[in-house]
């Protein structure tokens, strides 16, 4: 390979110096970007909890928001449930499908897959109010009111094409040697996909799951033309759903009602730890599944 | 493994759900219908009041309290939320209906009430005949004055010695971009004593579709004529409403939004109504008014502009650059809109019953509410018309309220 | 397994009477994709469909270049919108990428094993916090904290280049491109990071054998191999800034016109739509916004066909299936 062979050239002829110095100008540049990135996070980590921690209690997380705004006390009960409704069934949806869709294009090739795929990056790049719109028109319209279905269609939508291109990305890198592998044993294609690339790639196939459910718990936008808010709790997904980020999104700057502020901050901070827990949670299970060999 | 264990139980969790909600939604799934008779929701809703007695303005106003779906939705103005929020829970506690109430902007409960989805929309500005028209297919609409408001000036400056005060060329000149200091001579002139910075003027305008915003244009466009011209090119039309081309400043979201616009920014000035002034302790500009004397906007103020003598047959009136002496020069109204034959819009007499009991509440109980607030209450010459309006809804032309 | 199928572990070449199971397969694949594929493009078409007025009474060209957005003279054009969306996410961009690379190649190269975990969560949780919450610190924290400095840059560099003058309000493109720019270095980074982490081993060691340093590893194997993942991961970063919606509504000003400065307030696609969506119902206003839709789309989709292009043209892939 005349990489290494020129490689080897190199060195000879550098200095060792001159190495030692850009590789330790490497380091500082890395480190001081893993610095600069994790300033904002501590930043709002303060900032969550200064401004949340004092809303949060038993009270908060089982009752509802009081019918006066000002009134202090009430929680979020409505918005918690309803977030994880939405999200949850956008999931059990986005999931399979996504799989499937990535499996797809993997398997059947071609232009149809082509095709496919240019629609999937489409919707991958669609700004999520967009989406929001086109759920309006379809569902809320249609419909004729908000709804929580609403809500969770348009979640899934967003889900969607994040779950394929995770798991295309890695399927694509699965190692040609295997499918060469499968193919000699003479297994079924589902078979293959099933017990061999999808095991393989699942660590990345579940961290693209947890970045899509993360993604959309906390979309807004969305939600504001579909699910468009309670201020009451139901269960019922067909009547319009408060969901956490809305409640924050309407509530977080009204420095007109500080106790429906609080309840914002309070929210944002419950939010962002629910999320946190996805995120763990699916990191756990990724590691558990990975198969031994592998880093 | 785990994942799918979790998946299926929370497969079975949503379905579980799911029946859940449709078994205790369906009363809102029947078609729209003439429901046989009153007599079933009146028997129904019989205990929670004397029985209906619909004597007018008297001391003997009585409350059906009618349930319908146990739930109300509205849509619409920020001004008005604050109110909206203290009657919702007022009538809750009286009547046990919720009434969810989205403050999207007046733009947007226009919008909503106009795709029927929502049961009453709430707008600082009375319907155009285009935004009528374009609700024509749902039917008629009645606009029912429920409050009135002050839309003050609020500025952020600190250690000012007292208010200052504004004429309205003054106001026009900020928000026009042409005066852009604090410390500028026409300013001063008028703040003889006040120490004004040489601070930037940071102009914050709505960006959504706001009542507020109709009500301040409203009155700009009544007292500058530099204001039509620049923003409306001449057309007064276009010059006031609830969205306009704004010549200069940043927009934000919401009473609340320019609130915090105004706050965070040292020399911010913008427009809001006065409850979120009060509440956040921001300054607000005392402005001289049509007969030329200098008003603080209040309570008292707001009553003096909002107390015609008559009122339009329709309703639909402006307050801006009131005539009253005493009058604040910047006090607007917020409609609540409904549609007159709500069986072409709602799903059930019930529900109709209860969004005309919540209104005839409103209108009469419900406006002990606004004085706490800094909301101006319906004013005797106009409570008649108010009543009159509520009455006229009807299902089908059977009348709601007996 | 059907019998007979598999006899010595190798598949019967024989054709038998309807489909294998790999038939079977293919088609349910096929079947899902149609499923799934077909109801979204007629979405999108149904929905776009509304805007016919908007570009006959603009023009394609003239609604796209058309400067002035006034919804109360029925005057609508994107350009504003154009310019915002591409100027908040360059800002984002020129911060982001190379803050996320360094740091995908931190954890995968430089770290030691033990600490890679610990450190690529933590990354990851920039990504777990909702647009809105980095609306919301972004508006009350970080633009009140940038002030100084862009009344600083304002007041030196602005008074010789127009587009780094004041005034300085706070909300602004700078704002929104600063905000952006922190949400997306975790997506960034992490897709990075799968790339880099995929080099085969066999190379890599291969270099160390040579005496090759980490620095070398990384130039003549990680990125060389990784090019197109990382270029994927970029793109995809970009299609995130470009989309941004809730964030940027809060720092950026929201004013529908060209601000003569980075420090101006303006507006993006995105975020418009959610601004005004809601109460457009001015003639034409709601779908010169879905019109604003369609443009976005545009972008991004030639942004991601850039990208594909791109990917096809340097990939050098460790290995394919299919």
């Amino acid at each position: 390979m005349s990489r290494s062979a020129s490689l080897a050239a190199e060195r000879l002829r550098s200095t060792s110096s001159a190495r030692r110095a850009r590789e330790r100008a490497l380091e500082i540049c890395a480190w001081a970007s893993l610095v600069l990135a994790l300033v904002p996070l501590v930043a709002i980590g303060i900032f969550l909890i200064g401004q949340g921690v004092r809303s949060l209690s038993l009270e908060f997380f089982t009752s509802d928001p009081p019918g006066d705004l000002s009134a202090t006390g009430g929680g979020i009960r409505n918005a918690v449930v309803g977030t994880l409704m939405m999200t949850g069934l956008a999931t059990l949806v986005a999931v399979p499908v996504g799989i499937a869709l990535a499996v797809f294009s993997r398997e059947i090739g071609g232009r149809v897959a082509a095709a496919v795929r240019f629609v999937v990056d489409v919707l991958a790049g669609l700004p999520s109010i967009v989406v929001g719109i086109f759920v309006y028109s379809l569902v809320v319209v249609a419909t004729g009111h908000f709804s929580g279905y609403a809500g969770a269609v348009a979640l899934a939508v967003i889900e969607l094409p994040v779950i394929v291109v995770a798991t295309d990305e890695l399927l694509r890198l699965t190692d040609r040697r295997i499918d060469e592998g499968t193919r000699a044993l003479g297994m079924l294609r589902w078979r293959s996909f099933l017990s061999v690339f999808i095991p393989t790639a699942l660590s990345g196939i579940i961290t693209g799951i947890m970045l899509a459910v993360s993604r959309a718990i906390g979309e807004t936008a969305p939600l504001i033309f579909t699910a468009l808010g309670n201020n009451f709790f139901t269960l019922d997904l067909n009547e319009p759903v408060q969901a956490m980020p809305l409640l924050i999104y309407r509530n977080a700057l009204n420095s007109a009602f500080p106790a429906a502020r609080d309840r914002a901050m309070g929210t944002a901070l419950v939010l962002v730890v629910i999320v946190l827990g996805f995120n763990l949670a699916g990191r756990w299970i990724a590691r558990r599944a990975r198969p031994a060999d592998q880093r | 493994m785990t994942i799918h264990r979790l998946k299926r139980l929370g497969a079975m969790g949503l379905i579980a759900t799911v029946f859940v909600g449709a078994c205790s939604g369906s009363g809102a799934t029947s078609a729209p219908s003439n429901a046989p008779g009153v007599a079933p929701s009146a028997a129904q809703t019989a205990g929670a009041a004397s029985a209906p007695d619909a004597t007018t303005g008297g001391s003997a106003v009585t409350y059906r309290c009618g349930k319908g779906d146990g739930q109300l939705n509205g849509a619409g103005s920020t001004f008005i939320f604050p109110l909206l929020s203290k009657m919702g829970e007022d009538y809750n506690t009286k009547c046990g209906v919720k009434l969810n109430y989205q403050s999207i902007g007046s733009g947007g409960g226009i919008k909503q009430w106009t795709a029927n989805t929502v049961d009453f929309g709430a707008s600082d500005a009375y319907l155009k005949d285009s935004e009528i028209q374009a609700a024509a297919a749902n039917g008629e609409p009645v606009e029912i004055p429920a409050t009135f408001g002050a839309v003050v000036v609020a500025y952020n400056l600190q250690g000012l010695s007292a208010p200052i005060q504004m004429t309205p060329d003054i106001v026009a000149g900020i928000f026009l971009g042409t005066i852009t200091k604090w410390n500028d001579p026409a300013i001063a002139a008028q703040n003889a004593g006040v120490n004004l910075p040489a601070t930037d003027i940071s102009v914050v305008h709505r960006s959504d579709g706001s009542g507020t915003t109709s009500i301040f244009t409203t009155y700009l466009t009544a007292v500058s004529p530099d204001w039509v011209t620049t923003v409306g090119g001449g057309d007064p039309t276009k010059s006031a409403g609830k969205e306009v081309e704004w010549p200069t400043g940043l927009g934000a979201s919401g009473n609340e939004g320019v609130t915090q616009g105004i706050n965070q920014t040292d020399g911010g000035v913008g427009y809001i109504e006065l409850a979120y002034a009060l509440k956040n302790n921001i300054p607000f500009a005392t402005l001289q008014n049509k007969s030329g004397n200098f008003i603080v906007p209040s309570l008292d103020s707001v009553k003096a502009a909002a107390d015609l003598p008559t009122y339009p047959g329709d309703l639909r009136f402006n307050l801006a650059n009131t005539d009253s002496a005493q009058g604040y020069p910047i006090t607007g109204t917020t409609w609540i809109i409904v549609y007159k034959d709500l069986s072409k819009v709602l799903k059930s007499q019930e529900r109709a019953q209860a969004l005309v009991d919540f209104l005839w509440w409103a209108i009469h109980e419900g406006q002990g509410d606004a004085a706490p607030l800094f909301y101006g209450s319906i004013p005797a010459s106009l409570l008649a018309q108010d009543e009159a309006a509520v009455t006229s809804l009807n299902w089908g032309g059977t009348p709601l309220l007996p | 397994m059907t019998p007979g199928s598999h006899a010595g572990g190798i598949r019967t070449l024989a054709r038998r009477p309807g489909l294998s199971q790999d038939g079977w397969f293919r088609l349910a694949l096929r079947g899902v994709a149609l499923l799934v594929i077909v109801p979204i493009l007629w979405m999108m078409v149904d929905t776009f469909s509304v805007t016919v007025p908007v570009w006959e009474r603009f023009g394609i060209p003239g609604f796209v270049v058309g400067a002035r957005w006034a919804p109360s003279f029925t005057i609508y054009g994107a350009l504003p919108f154009i310019y915002g969306t591409i100027l908040t996410s360059a800002i984002a961009m020129l911060i982001a990428v190379p803050v996320a690379v360094l740091i995908a190649l931190l954890i995968t190269e430089i770290l030691p094993a033990r600490a890679r975990t610990a450190v690529a969560v933590t990354v990851d949780l920039l990504a777990a916090i909702p647009s809105v919450v980095y609306g919301l610190w972004g508006l009350l924290v970080l633009v009140p904290f940038l002030r100084p400095f862009e009344q600083a840059v304002a007041g030196t560099l602005g008074t010789v280049i127009p587009f780094l003058a004041g005034p300085t309000p706070g909300p602004s493109y700078f704002a929104a491109g600063v905000v952006v720019s922190i949400m997306i270095v975790p997506i960034i980074a992490a897709l990075s990071r799968e790339v880099f982490a995929a080099t085969p081993r066999l190379q890599r060691e291969a270099v160390r054998a040579l005496g090759g340093t980490r620095w070398d590893v990384i130039r003549t194997v990680v990125l060389p191999i990784g090019r197109s993942g990382v270029l994927a991961a970029i793109i995809l970063g970009l299609a995130r800034a470009i989309g941004e919606t809730i964030a940027v509504t809060m720092v950026i000003g929201n004013a529908p016109k060209i601000g003569a400065s980075i420090f101006s307030p303006g507006f993006t696609l995105a975020s418009v739509i959610a601004n005004e969506f809601n109460e457009a119902n001015q003639e034409l206003h709601p779908e010169a916004l879905i019109a604003l839709g369609l443009v976005l789309l545009v972008i991004s989709v030639l942004v991601n066909g850039l990208a594909i292009l791109i990917r096809g043209r340097f990939a050098r892939g460790v290995g394919r299936v299919a």
